[in-house]
């Protein structure tokens, strides 16, 4: 499911799609909540740093896992030191500084395509616990 | 309404609709509206096929008004003046129907049935096949555009309605109340995005300074997600009360809120934290030396 990023409250709908979704998936709720987190906080990069852009999920599948991707794309200035970027506490934009970080502290896969003038593309995977399968 | 950024000059170039376009339309006027009290009619059984019928027309005053505006309406529409008060009727009627309540599905489907009705006109008109084939695209052009107008123009009225909902919403979402003298409570419920922790911020600092408050109690249970733009904002709320002499408890912090705070690596420093509201009274009344006491 793709869904347009443009306003703040973008930002709720795409949790509530994608928290209805991930349960569909058999993600248990703490799980489901974080995958929330997730996509808030791409959400809020794009709000914040290109104003608009695109957030998808969908399900994801290896061998002997099951799990959902998540995908934030923007047309921006793209991340011009992702290094630093993921580091702790470092923002450009006034605030705490822990999303990326964070997410990436969070998901199982967090993979970043970027450069500077070419937009950014986040792509995360988050696994389902196997116990839970 | 910035929605409508197209004038009527714009929609005609977006459906291609040339002048030849409009002269077919013109041509079929008197045709049309000779044969429109029977289309009217037969019209009008399709519809009290349908539960809206009785939902919407069920008073005779009210059928007999629509069946007026809809003879004035395909006289408009058979004029083919399209133009901007042309525009702006059709805007209007849209704008009706979202208040009424009336679906766009009804909507939709009665102009399509009107489409055949014309269609079939079409056929007793003897015209060259050439002639008839582009009046044909004509008025489905015309229909067309039409419907996008009203179709616009509801969306834009339902997007009013939610706007306004949210701004209610908004309005009450803030009730910094003081449960006793020297501490304020404020419980939020929902989700708190930039505006509405803007609106908690300035309104608990004007509490504060009020009612001269030693302490803050802000409860978080009702909200179900804690991001790090939450937590920034919740850390500034914090800071600013602490630099009025007020200390501030955030009781309320869920198990998973909890955990993901931790996960997301957020340091919540020296902020006073609970699991539920009944600590962070606790916590409040043993800063004001008092007690509660069983009688």
């Amino acid at each position: 499911m793709t869904i347009s990023i443009q306003k703040e409250n973008d930002i709720p709908f795409a949790q509530h799609q994608v928290t209805d979704y991930a349960k569909t998936l058999g993600f248990n709720q703490l799980d489901c909540h974080k995958i929330s987190i997730i996509v808030s906080e791409l959400a809020h990069n794009i709000l914040k740093y290109v104003g608009k852009g695109y957030v998808m999920f969908s399900k994801r599948r290896m061998i002997h896992r099951e799990g959902i991707l998540i995908e934030a794309v923007d047309k921006g200035e793209g991340i011009t030191n992702l290094e630093i970027a993921l580091q702790d506490s470092y923002s450009t934009g006034g605030t705490l500084g822990l999303g990326l970080p964070g997410i990436k502290r969070i998901s199982d896969i967090f993979e970043v395509d970027t450069a500077p003038g070419k937009g950014t593309h986040v792509k995360i995977t988050y696994w389902i616990p196997k116990n839970t399968l | 309404m910035d929605e409508f950024s197209r004038n009527a000059q714009q929609l005609c170039e977006l459906y291609g609709i040339t002048p030849e376009d409009t002269e077919f339309i013109q041509k079929l006027k008197d045709i049309a509206l000779a044969g429109l009290p029977d289309m009217v009619d037969s019209w009008y059984v399709w519809l009290k096929s349908t539960p809206e019928f009785y939902e919407f027309f069920s008073d005779p005053s009210t059928l007999e008004r629509v069946q007026k505006m809809q003879f004035s309406f395909w006289e408009q529409f058979f004029t083919a003046n399209i133009d901007g008060s042309y525009i702006e009727s059709r805007r209007k009627v849209g704008e009706v129907h979202a208040r009424i309540g009336l679906s766009q599905e009804i909507y939709l489907a009665g102009v399509d049935h009107f489409l055949s009705l014309f269609v079939d006109m079409l056929s007793t008109i003897d015209w060259s096949q050439q002639d008839l084939n582009k009046a044909r695209r004509a008025l489905n052009k015309m229909v067309h555009m039409d419907m996008t107008i009203i179709v616009q123009s509801y969306e834009s009225i339902v997007n009013q309605k939610i706007t306004a909902q949210s701004k209610t919403l908004m309005a009450m979402s803030t009730p910094v109340t003081q449960i006793w003298e020297g501490l304020l409570l404020l419980p939020v419920v929902g989700l708190i995005d930039s505006r509405r922790a803007q609106d908690i911020m300035d309104n608990t600092l004007t509490q504060i300074s009020t009612n001269h408050a030693q302490s803050f109690i802000l409860d978080i249970s009702g909200v179900a997600v804690v991001d790090t733009a939450v937590a920034n904002h919740l850390i500034k709320i914090t800071k600013a009360t602490k630099l009025m002499g007020c200390e501030c408890i955030i009781s309320g912090l869920s198990p998973a809120v909890a955990q993901t705070i931790v996960e997301l690596g957020i340091d919540v420093g020296t902020i006073k934290t609970t699991a539920n509201l009944r600590a962070a009274i606790e916590i409040a009344f043993d800063k004001l030396n008092m007690k509660i006491i069983k009688q």
